[in-house]
C-alpha cells in the first residue's frame, strides 16, 4: 500500500506554485474523510468484476490520486473543480480501471503474501491467470454492467421519475442541475425520484443484492 | 503512475499497466470499459451513474468518522505530510 512507503522520497512536485499551494490549502482531515468513503463506494466496482481487494485499497486510491496530483502526473485545475472534486473523479477512474483488468491482473495484498507459503500459492495463481485469461475478455465485468442496467431499467418501469433520471444518465446528462433541467423536475423532485432510484439496489436479484448491500448503507 | 517500489511479493502484479490512465475533467466522459465487447455506451453510463451518485452520498456523509475511518484519514495525512513536505 502506498502508505508504506515510509522511507521513500514522494515528492517531486511539478505543478505551479498556485496549484500547490491551492493542494495544500484544500488537503485537509475532512477531504481524506470525505474521498475515502467515496472510494469505498468505487471500490465495490473493481472487487466485483474479480479483483482481489483488500482493506486497504481505498486508501491507495486517495492516496495514489493526491500523490499523483502533486507531482503532476494527474492535471489539475483549481480554478475549475475542487480539489475533492478532482480525487472523487480520479478515484472513479482508476476503479473503472482496475476493474476492466482485474482478472487479468488480480491484486494481491503485500501483508498477504508475505506469508512464504501462501506468498506461493498465490504466486502460482497469479501467473497461471495471468497465462489462463491474459487475451479473454473481463466476461464478470461486462456481465454486471449489462445485468446491473438491465435490472435498474426493470426496477425503474413503473417509476417515470426514476425512470427519467436513468434516461439522462444513459444520454451522460448525470449533473443535478442538468438533469433538472431536462426532466424539468424541481428539485424535491429530483432529490425524492434521485433517492428511490437509488433504493433500488434493495430490489435486484440476490447476485447483484450482494455487490450493492454494501452501497444501500451509504444511501440510506 | 510509478510503481518501481514494489516488492516481488506481487502486491503489484498488475503495475505493467497504468493504474492511472487519462482522466478526463469531462464528468460525463465515458469510462474505458465502453470498447469492451457486449458493453453498450448506455449500459455504461447508467452503471457509472449509479455507482457514482452512490458514491457522492456516501462522500457526503455528514456523520463523525468511525475509528476505522479515523485510522485511515491519520494515516493520508501522514501520506499527505511527506508528500508535500518534499517540494514547493
Amino acid at each position: 500500500m502506498a502508505d508504506e512507503r515510509d522511507d521513500e522520497p514522494l515528492g517531486g512536485a511539478s505543478r505551479s506554485p498556485d496549484v500547490l499551494a491551492a493542494f495544500r490549502a484544500q488537503a485537509t482531515p475532512a477531504l481524506y474523510l470525505a474521498a475515502q468513503r467515496f472510494a469505498r463506494q468505487w471500490a465495490k466496482l473493481p472487487r466485483r468484476a474479480g479483483r482481489r481487494v483488500d482493506h486497504l485499497y481505498p486508501r491507495e486510491l486517495v492516496q495514489d490520486a493526491l500523490a499523483d496530483t502533486w507531482n503532476g502526473t494527474l492535471a489539475w485545475d483549481p480554478a475549475r473543480r475542487s480539489l475533492l472534486d478532482h480525487v472523487r473523479n480520479a478515484i472513479r477512474w482508476r476503479a473503472w480501471n482496475d476493474a476492466r483488468h482485474a482478472k487479468r491482473f488480480p491484486h494481491v495484498a503485500w501483508n498477504t503474501a508475505a506469508n512464504d507459503e501462501t506468498s506461493v500459492r498465490i504466486e502460482v495463481e497469479v501467473h497461471e491467470t495471468q497465462a489462463s485469461q491474459a487475451d479473454a475478455a473481463p466476461l464478470i465485468l461486462v456481465g454486471l454492467i449489462v445485468t446491473l442496467a438491465a435490472e435498474l431499467r426493470r426496477l425503474a418501469e413503473h417509476d417515470d421519475e426514476a425512470q427519467a433520471i436513468l434516461d439522462c444518465w444513459a444520454d451522460s446528462i448525470v449533473e443535478r442541475d442538468d438533469v433538472m433541467a431536462r426532466t424539468h423536475f424541481t428539485a424535491a423532485q429530483y432529490k425524492a425520484a434521485r433517492r428511490r432510484l437509488l433504493y433500488l439496489v434493495k430490489h435486484l436479484p440476490p447476485e447483484l443484492r450482494e455487490a450493492a448491500s454494501d452501497i444501500l448503507r451509504s444511501a440510506s | 503512475m510509478n510503481d518501481d517500489w514494489s516488492d516481488t511479493t506481487g502486491e503489484r502484479a498488475f503495475a505493467d499497466i497504468p493504474t492511472q490512465e487519462y482522466v478526463p475533467e469531462d464528468r460525463g466522459a465515458l469510462p474505458r470499459v465502453v470498447d469492451l465487447d457486449g458493453v453498450s455506451e448506455r449500459d455504461v453510463r447508467v452503471v457509472d451513474a449509479f455507482f457514482h451518485e452512490l458514491a457522492l452520498d456516501a462522500s457526503e456523509d455528514p456523520s463523525p468518522p468511525t475509528s476505522e475511518e479515523q485510522d485511515g484519514v491519520d494515516a493520508i495525512a501522514q501520506f499527505v505530510a511527506r508528500l508535500t513536505a518534499s517540494a514547493g
